[in-house]
């Protein structure tokens, strides 16, 4: 796993790989597994929107069709999942044959660089790790767990909150007094302050 | 300074106030993403596609870590609020120190809040309030420019300037379409800096 030791989000993920230079780099992006599909579209697309037309995201079903679409692939970017399959004799395989898996130099459109981001659950990255060593090696400390959403921690939800209270010069109580009883300023930073108070109740519609 | 009381003044600023209303009832209500985390993507895309146009100093780490997590609570009929904001409110905005605030790569220094509501049902996403600042420390001959949206139902929605724009007066406001928050946001990313 890599040094820090926080989930990331996809945004930050997606920055991440296409910030990344260089030839044949690996990374392995740890999920729930009934969101590794629709993680690895999220990476892809936000990716996309970094860097237009730099990623393709692909679900593999056999060692063949896993090396085939990662050698082929002129993508800068080659997001692949669907590895939860794959037994030891099928990671053997491809750790034997992992040449193939590198792409020439030059293949990929506009620049010479190319990555590939394998979206795997705790489980499939444990076989990988221990039935294809020389590809583990490849990948390194490139090991991200991926977090679908963070919540604000409590810690930070105080010191917004000491923020407003500054800013409004309030304390939390008058804001929902004057938010019940139609006293409050005009103000979009009552707004968010009463959904850090939990009293979103007190706001009308748009 | 205005000091009329008149019946003529009254009628006047209700004449105002019917032109203003109007121009907000006329102005489309921004498509949004379909729910708030939809949103908070899109801005913090938005953030690092402006460090990587060089439009940004603030870097990669400092923006996951300024643009805060998506906060939940109840709404108004059985729905739910969602906010999102990133970096200081308006009283430390004045100094451009990049690992506290969005710092434009002209020094400018940008701040933002943005609630949203849904009702039960996946219903479309309402914007219920938002704040853009842009705050030009230094000798800038105007301080800050600021795009609100109010909370409904309060002062400034009776005087058609719900949402309006702060042209570096606190006082001071311009009528002004609501914005799709990543929009507001891409403006102020790009735009309104000195030649």
């Amino acid at each position: 796993m890599n040094s820090a030791s926080e989930p990331e989000q996809v945004p930050q993920f997606a920055f991440r790989i296409v910030e990344t230079s260089g030839e044949n780099v690996w990374y392995v992006v740890i999920v729930k597994p009934e969101l590794m599909e629709s993680i690895g579209w999220e990476i892809a697309s936000a990716a996309n929107a970094l860097q237009p037309g730099s990623s393709v995201v692909e679900r593999v079903d056999s060692p063949i069709a896993f090396e085939r679409a990662v050698h082929d692939s002129t993508c800068r970017i080659w997001i692949g999942f669907g590895f939860e399959q794959f037994d030891h004799e099928e990671w053997s395989k491809i750790d034997r044959d992992r040449s193939r898996l590198e792409r020439l130099p030059g293949q990929t459109i506009g620049v010479d660089s190319s990555i590939a981001v394998l979206v795997l659950s705790k489980e499939s990255f444990g076989a990988l790790q221990s039935s294809a060593p020389d590809l583990t090696s490849w990948i390194g400390g490139s090991v991200f767990e991926l977090a679908p959403e963070a919540a604000l921690s409590s810690t930070d939800r105080e010191v917004r909150l000491a923020e407003l209270r500054r800013w409004g010069n309030m304390t939390d109580d008058e804001v929902v007094r004057g938010a019940t009883d139609g006293s409050l300023p005009s103000d979009p930073y009552f707004a968010e302050w009463l959904v850090l108070l939990g009293r979103g109740d007190l706001l009308g519609n748009g | 300074v205005i000091c009329l009381a008149t019946a003529e003044y009254e009628e006047f600023e209700a004449s105002c106030t019917e032109s203003l209303l109007g121009l907000q009832n006329r102005s489309a209500v921004p498509n949004l993403p379909v729910n708030a985390k939809e949103i908070w993507k899109q801005l913090q895309l938005t953030l690092q596609r402006a460090l990587r146009a060089g439009l940004l100093k603030t870097g990669h780490y400092e923006i996951s870590r300024l643009l805060r997590p998506v906060t939940e609570s109840a709404w108004h009929a059985g729905g739910r609020a969602y906010a999102i904001s990133c970096g200081p409110t308006d009283d430390k905005l004045k100094v451009p120190n990049s690992r506290e605030c969005l710092v434009r790569d002209d020094e400018a220094v940008l701040s933002f809040s943005v609630t949203v509501g849904q009702l039960p049902g996946n219903s479309i996403l309402e914007l219920v309030a938002y704040r853009f600042d842009l705050a030009f420390p230094g000798a800038n001959r105007v301080p800050f420019v600021r795009f609100d949206l109010d909370p409904p139902n309060e002062g400034h929605t009776n005087e058609g300037l719900r949402a309006h724009i702060h042209p570096g007066m606190e006082e001071g406001r311009l009528p002004s379409p609501i914005l799709n928050p990543v929009e507001a946001l891409q403006f102020l990313l790009m735009h309104l800096r000195e030649r």
